[in-house]
């Protein structure tokens, strides 16, 4: 490995660190805060979709014998 | 080098023997013991031989030694297959689901989470056979006892709170009957009792209600247990960190590919990635291990290199110039390993996970320490790693992933370098302007219509063309040759990664994917190109971010800018995912017959090994150059062309040409029958159910993807010319929406009126066309929801007018393929019609009359399609579901004409149907019953019992799908033929 492709990693990390920032500034509700919200939010949202996003019959007509 | 090279190849060989070795005896299966005895004094002796021969004659060691590993390995499978332990579980099965035993056990590997129940693996350890008795006493179980697999459902949350508290390590006490995990036996697919057995797991239980569960204690962990637990808490950091800095959906997306979380990516987006052919991205496997020991190697080079720590500080203590650079080299991998170790731990310690570690460290070892290069240590590690895998586990060789991942890496260290060349040298100038034109084009011909490459003109013209114009470029090149167009010329890693690509399209996913999946998913050449190196971003950055957050305060920051990046990298990539599940098609492919599958691969590995084979041409046949290459071409045609003049054998013969063949599928309560005629026609009558209600959208685990694609592909069908839907009963239609959605269809035939039932119809109409007004009053019930739902599903899946769907020209066929004919049968309708041998072929409608009943019991069931299949003398009834009602109006109807050979029972075999009368009248010889436990759908077994009773009083021979598995029947139009899959005699 040649030292030249190592820092690689490092430009990665500052790269990404810059255009980072520039994002929050454009973006300023980008906080913890409100990304903790979200996933709050988001991973509750998808345990109760999968039981009211259809109504039960929708399967099989599971449900009742006919 | 001599010498290295020797014991590398010894190494090399010896794994490869043991590969075979397990490999034989999969297929041999269990051994007596005396066989196995004899076994290990053969290996024994050739053991012996192979250290004699070590000293005195080191030539002839590897010949020694690869039947002695081969017998090894045999050895390790026997052993592992090993049940003979008076206490192994699979010998405490209960006899009925509701027989009562309680286990004491712990819990052997992470509760595997589902959306409505949780999978449970435990090591049983005590075991009270039938609790309510007297007599009972708790029996202690030691040794070899398997695992069992407790299915847990959710709606014991509630009084039982331990039900979210499950974890690795737990003892627990469970109260249920043990059984055989419940499956379907058909003649292909899935076979749910084997995977479980790869993993050691011989029982299941089925857990419900609250107080069958209960937590006792943890178990005494050992090493590793505490270590796995500890690492889990690292883990629980992460995702906290990753909450942090990224939002959703974003998170979810990040948390599974970095730390393998794969709980929050929702089921439409993991569809999204398998239709991209990019799945393997969620799939922590030797793609994010790769990456991450590339990334260590680089920052660990970096750092041991670095002159501060390694090299100047000890010269400044030894006031000496000491070069310490390729010691402290050497201990990079020492490094790399460990972190690779705690991140598989870390990651679950999954199956994908532990070979990509392994590998890599083996590679890294033998690169780093032995100086080999890159190919020679991958060249080595496959094997290695497949010899420890297969000595933990012999079972692994069917695995899926397994022999994908094994197959992808094999591909990218065999073929890439053959590939490579091919473009360098081969394919050059014009060529490479024809092949990359032609590559284009076939990509947009699959896009447009994938069902054109299954059509035989289609293909000859694009032999012919691909012909005609390699040749007019060869003629150009040598005439003006085109100068400054050459692959090499191109960014090296774009080619480099282009060979890469190719060769695991070649290697694994072209005919593999056909094989596991019975999907190919187009987009996954295109989409890979951007896929990894993307993934390549986003999984370092999302490690790196996480780490940060451990830094309270400046690190949480950092880590926050960071995941602002990768929060749109990542989105992009779901966006990405998105587009080509869209826009490209995901079709079904059949998978290919063992026979034709060993054919390709004998030309992979030719091709692979083209070097080798050259080079024993030219020096021990002393063939020129040329003629060497030559020979390997014709080698290759001579292995290809093999598919046409010994078509039976490599493709293997499912019926003989004259033969009607019947499958009655094993779909658990369901309706579904496969027809094969003589002239080679293929119709489906209904397709089982459509799945589990929580994976409603993709109809994932419906009957129609895990049963009749597998065995449509296993019979060697890549077309139904004709599905027929006898009534819109879920457990019929179900798996027919799916089928229309991906499979090549041609006539879909129902016995509702196409103008009548239409597209976008309110839901009220669609209940009122169905003639059956206690609909109407039922109107929220789950039957009429659920046949509302299906069949509006149904109507708009590719469905259209018969003259809309002409595919009479290739123009047509291009852009109309998708379009799938509708019609109607009622009463005398002849849905199929054809002559062999001067026998006549009929499929005939007998019910329900042109104007529907209406005012019978049950309408809906009275009015399902009756279908009369004739073959020269023999008849088949296949009566759907009519009831006791629909059955006397059918007798005074045909009355005498209703006598058939075969008779499906009407409605499962329930006691609302099978009447004396009917019985009589159709006066058939044999019946099969196409059953299966349906929960809330279908009544009991008990009942069928006394309906099989009533046939036996008729001396009808009754066959049920339940306990025989599917039922094949094969005729001449003479003589009938019946075989099931679970052997019963």
């Amino acid at each position: 490995m040649k030292s030249a492709t190592s820092k690689f990693v490092f430009a990665l990390i500052i790269g990404a660190y810059v255009v980072g920032r520039i994002y929050m500034l454009f973006v300023p509700t980008y906080t913890i805060e409100n990304n903790l919200e979200l996933n709050a939010g988001y991973y509750s949202s998808i345990t109760e979709s999968t039981t009211t996003e259809k109504s039960p019959a929708a399967g099989n007509g599971a449900g009742e014998a006919d | 080098m001599r010498k290295d090279s020797f014991l590398v190849g010894l190494i090399k060989w010896g794994c490869w023997s043991f590969v075979a070795g397990v490999g034989i005896a999969n297929v041999l299966g269990p051994q007596p013991h005396e066989f196995m005895l004899k076994m290990w004094m053969l290996c024994s002796v050739f053991f012996l031989l192979s250290g004699f021969l070590f000293f005195a004659h080191r030539d002839l060691v590897r010949y020694t030694l690869i039947p002695a590993v081969i017998v090894l390995g045999l050895a390790s499978y026997q052993w592992r297959f090993d049940t003979s332990n008076p206490n192994h579980i699979k010998n405490f099965k209960d006899k009925t689901r509701w027989a009562s035993t309680v286990i004491e056990g712990t819990i052997v590997a992470d509760p595997d989470v589902r959306e409505w129940i949780t999978h449970v693996v435990i090591k049983p350890e005590k075991i009270i056979e039938d609790p309510d008795s007297d007599l009972s006493e708790l029996r202690e179980l030691t040794g070899k006892t398997g695992y069992m697999i407790l299915f847990v459902s959710e709606g014991i949350e509630e009084e039982n709170p331990y039900y979210r508290n499950m974890e690795f390590g737990d003892r627990i006490r469970a109260n249920g009957a043990v059984t055989a995990p419940m499956q379907l036996t058909n003649p292909y697919g899935f076979d749910y009792e084997k995977y479980l057995k790869n993993r050691n797991i011989y029982a299941s239980m089925y857990v419900g209600e609250p107080e069958d569960m209960e937590y006792i204690e943890k178990s005494d962990l050992n090493f590793y247990s505490r270590l796995k637990k500890s690492s889990f808490k690292i883990k629980k950091r992460m995702i906290l960190g990753l909450k942090k800095t990224v939002p959703p959906p974003a998170s979810a997306f990040i948390g599974g590919v970095t730390v393998g979380a794969r709980g929050g990516v929702p089921e439409v987006q993991k569809f999204d990635f398998q239709a991209t052919g990019v799945a393997h991205v969620l799939a922590l496997s030797g793609l994010h291990v790769g990456f991450l020991a590339i990334m260590l190697i680089m920052v660990f080079n970096n750092f041991f290199k670095s002159p501060l720590l390694f090299y100047k500080l000890p010269s400044k203590i030894f006031r000496r110039e000491i070069d310490l650079t390729p010691y402290s080299l050497k201990l990079i991998p020492l490094f790399v390993i460990f972190v690779l170790f705690i991140f598989t731990i870390i990651t679950g310690a999954r199956a994908a996970t532990i070979r990509a570690a392994m590998m890599f460290s083996i590679g890294i070892i033998f690169a780093n320490w032995l100086g080999m290069n890159l190919n020679r240590a991958g060249s080595l590690t496959i094997p290695m790693a497949a010899a420890i895998m297969l000595s933990a586990n012999s079972f692994l060789i069917y695995d899926a992933s397994f022999a994908l991942s094994f197959a992808a890496v094999w591909s990218i260290i065999y073929l890439s370098g053959p590939l490579r060349q091919i473009f360098t040298r081969i394919i050059v100038g014009w060529g490479q302007l024809v092949f990359f034109i032609f590559l284009i084009f076939a990509l947009s011909v699959l896009l447009v219509s994938p069902w054109l490459f299954v059509n035989p003109l289609f293909n000859m013209y694009m032999v012919g063309f691909f012909g005609l114009a390699a040749a007019a470029a060869y003629f150009f090149e040598k005439k003006f040759p085109l100068i400054g167009f050459e692959f090499e010329g191109w960014w090296p890693f774009i080619t480099g990664f282009f060979c890469v690509q190719l060769s695991i399209q070649i290697g694994m996913m072209w005919p593999l994917s056909g094989l596991y999946f019975n999907r190919f998913p187009v987009a996954g050449m295109i989409a890979n190109f951007i896929a990894i190196p993307l993934i390549g971003i986003i999984v370092p950055l999302g490690l790196i971010g996480q780490l940060f957050t451990f830094w309270p305060g400046v690190g949480e920051h950092i880590g926050l800018a960071i995941g602002a990046t990768n929060n749109m990298l990542s989105n992009f990539f779901l966006w990405m995912a998105r587009f080509f599940r869209t826009y490209f098609p995901y079709p079904i492919q059949s998978a290919p017959p063992a026979k034709w599958l060993a054919t390709y691969y004998i030309m992979v590995v030719i091709f692979g090994f083209n070097r080798s084979i050259r080079n024993f041409l030219s020096k021990k046949l002393k063939l020129s150059k040329k003629g060497a290459v030559w020979g390997v071409v014709g080698l290759l045609i001579f292995i290809f062309s093999s598919v046409y003049w010994a078509e039976d054998i490599v493709k293997g013969k499912v019926k003989e040409d004259n033969e009607l063949l019947i499958t009655f599928l094993d779909v658990a309560y369901g309706n579904c029958i496969l027809i094969q005629t003589p002239q080679g026609k293929n119709m489906l009558i209904d397709a089982g159910a459509r799945g589990d209600k929580r994976f409603w959208t993709m109809g994932k685990w419906g009957k129609g993807s895990s049963v009749v694609i597998p065995n449509l592909s296993g019979y060697n069908i890549s077309k139904l010319d004709k599905v027929i839907v006898s009534n819109p009963l879920p457990e019929n239609i179900g798996g027919m929406i799916y089928l229309l959605e991906y499979f090549n269809i041609d006539e879909a035939w129902d016995s509702l009126d196409p103008e009548k039932f239409t597209r976008n119809m309110h839901y009220r109409d669609f209940l009122e066309a169905f003639n059956d007004v206690r609909l109407l009053i039922r109107m929220d019930q789950p039957l009429s929801i659920g046949m509302y739902l299906n069949y509006y599903d149904f109507l708009n899946m590719n469905l259209a007018r018969p003259e809309q769907t002409t595919k009479d020209n290739l123009n047509e066929h291009i852009f109309k393929a998708d379009l799938v004919a509708h019609k109607w049968a009622h009463e005398g309708t002849i849905i199929h019609r054809e002559e062999y041998d001067g026998k006549v072929l009929k499929l005939e409608a007998i019910n329900p009359p042109a104007e529907r009943f209406s005012g019978t019991g049950d309408d809906i069931l009275n009015n399902s399609l009756v279908l009369k299949l004739t073959y020269g003398e023999i008849s088949f009834l296949i009566p759907s579901n009519i009831q006791r009602e629909g059955e006397y109006l059918l007798v005074d109807k045909y009355g005498e004409n209703l006598k058939s050979s075969v008779l499906v029972m009407p409605d499962h075999g329930s006691s609302m149907a099978s009447s004396e009368r009917f019985l009589r009248a159709v006066n058939p010889v044999f019946a099969v019953a196409q059953y299966g436990y349906l929960k809330g759908r279908s009544f009991y077994n008990t009942e069928l019992d006394r309906t099989i009773r009533k046939y036996d009083d008729n001396n009808i021979k009754t066959y049920r799908t339940d306990k025989m598995g599917a039922v094949e029947m094969r005729t001449d139009g003479k003589v009938l033929n019946i075989d099931t899959v679970v052997e019963t005699f």
